[in-house]
C-alpha cells in the first residue's frame, strides 16, 4: 500500500480517495478492532520494561475475566522494523488463523514519578474534565511549570480516601522514550494489514489494580502498602475503609531500597493522620529482586502467588487488568470507591502513551469506515437495483416496440366510416319509405277474407282511406290511421259470419291470416304500437222480396255497414319517416 | 469523527453514491413511466384504430348487402312516376279485354297530400280511376305495387258499375319522389 498522507495536506476529494483506499486495502472497515483499545481485545502480548530493556513477555488469550496465559520469547526495545515484523509474525503464527488482533501492552516499571497538581487540595468537581486537561494541556493544571510536556506523560490518578484539605489526587508521570517502540508495533500493524493496538500501562497503577483479589489478605484498619521495582518503590496509604490516601515513590539509589523507608513511612502516616498503620509488602514480579521486607519490621508479606486466582509463573502487573473485571463479585470491596474508580473510570489502566494526534488522524475514524462501508453497500445495492431495472425496462421496452400497437401512430379517421353510416341510414329511410304501408290489393284481398262466399253477399261500396297522424312535433315519425268502410247486402249466413268477426280478436284472426297468406307487415296484430277497432251496422233489407225479387239487392234480407280502424301509432316500423333520406 | 475525513466521507461516501442511486432510478422511473405513458397512449390509438376498422368492416359488409336494393329502389328514380304507371297500365290492358280492365281516368298532381303530406320526403299524388272485374283490379294492383314500391296508397274506393260484373275502382297514390 502507498505511504499515506496527512489529511491536512490533501484536497477534499484526495481526502476522500485516501479513506476509500483504505476502506479497500485495509481489514479496517470490516474489522472493529482497530478502534478498539489493546486492552479490550481477546489475544493480548504483555511486555514488562524494568530497567533498560523488556524483561517479561507474556501473551494471554480468552474473553473471560481469567485469561489463559503463555509465556513467549522476549522483544527488544532496540529492536528494528524488519525484527519487530518477524517477532509479532511469529506471536501470530503461535494462534495460527485463531488471532484476528493483538493488543500488546507494555508495562513500564522501570519509572514512576509523582508531580503535584495546582490547587491540589481543592477536590475539583469533575475529574473528567481535569483528566482531559491532564492528557492534553498539562501544564495548565500542574504545579510545576518546569516539567517538560514534550517528553513527559501525565495521567490523573484520584486519591478517593483523601480528606478535605488533603490532596485528592496526583499526576502520575512517564517519560515517552517507549513512544517510538509502540508507534513501530503499530506500523507494522499497518504494513501486515493487522490490528495491533498498543497500550503503555504504569506498573505500579495496575499492581495497584489487582488488590481487590487480595482483599481478604488486608486489613480492616488503615494500612500501607509497599512494593519495590529494580529503580523505585511504591507506597500507598489506605483508610480503614481501603481507600486510597495518597501514593508516593521513593528513588532507589545504587540499586537497592532506601534503607530509611521505614522512616518515611511512618513520617508520612503522621502526616496523613494515619498513627502506626500496618505495612503490607507485596513481592516484587521477580523474586530475585524481593529484597525489602527485611528493612520494614513488622511488615507483612503479602502473597500474591499463593491466591488461586493468579497465574504464579505470571507477573501479577499483567494480571492487574484483567483482575478489574470484578464487578459485584467481590462483596468487601464492592463499595470501595478506590477499586469502583479503578473498574469504571480506568484510573489504573491509563494507556501513557498512546498515539499521536497526527497518527490518529492519518486514519479515518470506526465511524467514517463504517459510512464508507455503509456506502459501499448502498452503491453496490443501487446499481444492482440500477441493473435490475435496467434489465426490467429493457425487457419491457422490447415487449413494447415490439407490440403493433406501438407502431401505430397515424390518425385515426372516422370520416369513411360516417360515409358509411350516412350510406346506411339513407337505406334505413327508403326502407322506411317503401315499406308496405298501404297497398290496394292487400285491401282488395282483405275484402275476400270478409266475405268468403260471394253468392251470399252484395257489396254496395268498399273504401279504404290511409292518412297520416302526427301525435307531436318533435317526432321524427308520424303514424297512420287506416280506415276500411264496406257496405252491401248480405243473407243471414253471411250476416252471422261478420258479426262473429266484428270483433278486435275476430277481425285480429283475418288480418293475421292476409299477413301470413301475403306476408304484408302492415296486418300485424302482435305489435303493441297497432290497435284494432271494428264497427258493424246492421239493418233489414225493406226491398228484399224473397221470391219476385231479381235486382241483387232484393235477394238479401239485411243491410250491413262494416267500418274497421286499424291505428298505428309513431312508434311502429310501418310508421312514416318525416325527415327527407339524405 | 475525524474532523479531516468527517466531510469527505459523509458527501463523497454516501451522500454522493446515494443521490447518483436516487437519482438515476428516480430518472429511470421517470423515463419508464413516460414510456408507459407513451404505449398506453398508443395502445388506446391502436384499439381507437381497430375498433374503427372494425366497424367500418362491419358498415362495409352491411353496405353492400344493402347495395343491391338501393341500385333498384334509386332506379324507379330514373324516370317520372306517372309515366311508369302508365305505361304499366297500358301494357296490363294489353292483357285483357276492355270489359274486364280499363283505366278510366288519371290525374297526377304536383303537391304533397295523403301520407306524403306528413313527411318531408318530396312526394305527388297520383289520381286513377279504373273499371274492371275484381280480379283484374286485384292482379292490376298486385303488379303495380309490386314492380313500383314507392307507391303508396292513400285510397281506394270499389263501386259497383251499372254493368253488373264490374266495379268502378277509384284510387289515390303518393309515389316518392327523389
Amino acid at each position: 500500500m502507498e505511504a499515506l498522507v496527512h489529511p491536512s495536506q490533501l484536497t477534499t476529494w484526495q481526502r476522500f480517495l485516501q479513506a476509500r483506499r483504505l476502506h479497500r486495502e485495509t481489514t479496517r472497515s470490516r474489522s472493529l478492532d482497530w478502534y478498539r483499545d489493546a486492552l479490550d481485545l481477546e489475544c493480548q502480548l504483555h511486555l514488562f520494561l524494568d530497567g533498560e530493556d523488556i524483561s517479561e513477555a507474556h501473551i494471554c488469550f480468552g474473553r473471560e475475566a481469567r485469561k489463559t496465559w503463555a509465556r513467549v520469547a522476549i522483544p527488544s526495545l532496540q529492536a528494528g522494523e524488519q525484527e519487530v515484523m518477524e517477532y509479532l509474525a511469529g506471536i501470530r503464527s503461535h494462534f495460527a488463523s485463531g488471532m484476528k488482533s493483538l493488543g500488546v501492552i507494555l508495562h513500564v516499571a522501570d519509572e514512576f514519578a509523582i508531580s503535584e497538581l495546582a490547587r491540589t487540595n481543592e477536590h475539583p468537581e469533575d475529574l473528567g474534565d481535569l483528566r482531559e486537561k491532564l492528557v492534553n494541556e498539562p501544564k495548565t493544571v500542574l504545579e510545576d511549570h518546569s516539567d517538560s510536556v514534550e517528553d513527559l506523560s501525565f495521567r490523573l490518578f484520584p486519591y478517593p480516601g483523601a480528606k478535605p484539605g488533603q490532596q485528592f489526587g496526583s499526576a502520575i508521570t512517564i517519560s515517552r522514550r517507549c513512544q517510538s517502540y509502540l508507534r513501530q508495533i503499530r506500523s507494522v500493524g499497518q504494513a501486515l494489514n493487522f490490528p495491533f493496538r498498543t497500550c503503555a500501562l504504569s506498573a505500579p497503577l495496575v499492581t495497584l489494580a489487582a488488590l481487590p483479589r487480595l482483599a481478604q489478605e488486608l486489613p480492616s484498619q488503615p494500612f500501607a502498602f509497599f512494593f519495590s521495582y529494580s529503580s523505585f518503590s511504591v507506597i500507598a496509604f489506605f483508610t480503614a475503609g481501603r481507600e486510597l490516601v495518597m501514593l508516593r515513590s521513593v528513588r532507589h539509589h545504587e540499586g537497592t531500597t532506601p534503607s530509611h523507608v521505614g522512616r518515611i513511612v511512618q513520617t508520612m502516616a503522621a502526616a496523613l493522620e494515619l498513627p502506626d498503620p500496618p505495612i503490607f509488602t507485596l513481592p516484587l514480579s521477580r523474586s530475585e529482586q524481593d529484597s525489602v521486607a527485611p528493612e520494614l519490621p513488622g511488615a507483612v508479606v503479602v502473597d500474591w502467588r499463593k491466591n488461586g486466582w493468579f497465574d504464579s509463573a505470571v507477573p501479577l502487573e499483567f494480571q492487574g487488568p484483567s483482575s478489574l473485571a470484578f464487578r459485584n463479585e467481590e462483596g468487601a470491596i464492592r463499595d470501595v470507591r478506590t477499586f469502583q474508580g479503578m473498574t469504571e473510570s480506568g484510573w489504573a489502566t491509563q494507556d501513557f502513551l498512546p498515539e499521536s494526534r497526527d497518527e490518529v488522524e492519518l486514519f479515518p475514524s470506526r465511524t467514517e469506515m463504517r459510512i464508507l462501508r455503509l456506502g459501499s453497500a448502498a452503491l453496490r445495492l443501487g446499481i444492482a437495483a440500477v441493473l435490475l431495472f435496467l434489465g426490467w425496462t429493457g425487457v419491457r421496452g422490447l415487449k413494447i416496440i415490439n407490440d403493433e400497437s406501438w407502431h401505430q401512430t397515424g390518425e385515426v379517421s372516422r370520416e369513411g366510416n360516417k360515409v358509411l353510416s350516412s350510406e346506411i341510414r339513407r337505406y334505413e329511410q327508403w326502407s322506411s319509405l317503401l315499406a308496405d304501408r298501404s297497398k290496394a290489393w292487400v285491401s282488395m284481398e282483405l275484402v275476400n277474407k270478409l266475405f268468403p262466399d260471394p253468392e251470399s253477399v252484395i257489396l254496395s261500396e268498399a273504401s279504404h282511406r290511409v292518412r297520416p297522424e302526427v301525435a307531436q312535433n318533435k317526432d321524427t315519425s308520424a303514424g297512420v290511421v287506416k280506415d276500411w268502410t264496406i257496405s252491401g247486402f248480405s243473407d243471414t249466413d253471411a250476416l252471422n259470419h261478420l258479426t262473429v268477426i266484428s270483433t278486435t280478436e275476430g277481425m285480429g284472426k283475418v288480418f293475421d291470416s292476409i299477413h301470413m297468406q301475403t306476408g304484408n307487415e302492415s296486418f300485424r296484430t302482435d305489435l303493441g304500437s297497432r290497435t284494432l277497432l271494428v264497427n258493424l251496422l246492421t239493418s233489414e233489407n225493406k226491398r228484399f222480396k224473397p221470391l219476385i225479387g231479381k235486382k241483387p239487392e232484393e235477394r238479401f234480407a239485411h243491410n250491413f255497414r262494416l267500418t274497421i280502424t286499424q291505428r298505428i301509432t309513431a312508434e311502429d316500423p310501418i310508421a312514416i319517416p318525416i325527415t327527407a333520406a339524405p | 469523527m475525524n474532523p479531516h475525513y468527517k466531510d469527505p466521507v459523509i458527501v463523497f461516501g454516501l451522500v454522493v453514491p446515494v443521490f447518483l442511486v436516487v437519482a438515476t432510478l428516480g430518472l429511470g422511473f421517470h423515463f419508464r413511466g413516460k414510456l408507459e405513458t407513451t404505449y398506453e397512449a398508443r395502445k388506446k390509438h391502436y384499439q381507437a384504430f381497430k375498433s374503427v376498422e372494425k366497424e367500418r368492416r362491419m358498415l362495409e359488409r352491411k353496405v353492400h348487402s344493402q347495395a343491391p336494393h338501393m341500385h333498384r329502389w334509386m332506379s324507379l328514380f330514373e324516370q317520372p312516376a306517372a309515366t311508369s304507371v302508365n305505361t304499366f297500365f297500358r301494357d296490363f290492358q294489353k292483357n285483357y279485354d276492355a270489359t274486364h280492365f280499363q283505366q278510366t281516368a288519371f290525374r297526377p298532381t304536383t303537391i304533397a297530400g295523403g301520407i306524403g303530406g306528413a313527411s318531408q320526403q318530396p312526394s305527388i299524388q297520383l289520381h286513377f280511376a279504373f273499371r274492371g272485374t275484381y280480379r283484374a283490379l286485384q292482379t292490376a294492383f298486385l303488379e303495380l305495387e309490386t314492380k313500383m314500391p314507392q307507391l303508396q296508397l292513400d285510397s281506394i274506393q270499389l263501386s259497383r258499375a251499372a254493368n253488373q260484373n264490374v266495379l268502378n275502382a277509384a284510387v289515390v297514390y303518393t309515389t316518392w319522389q327523389k
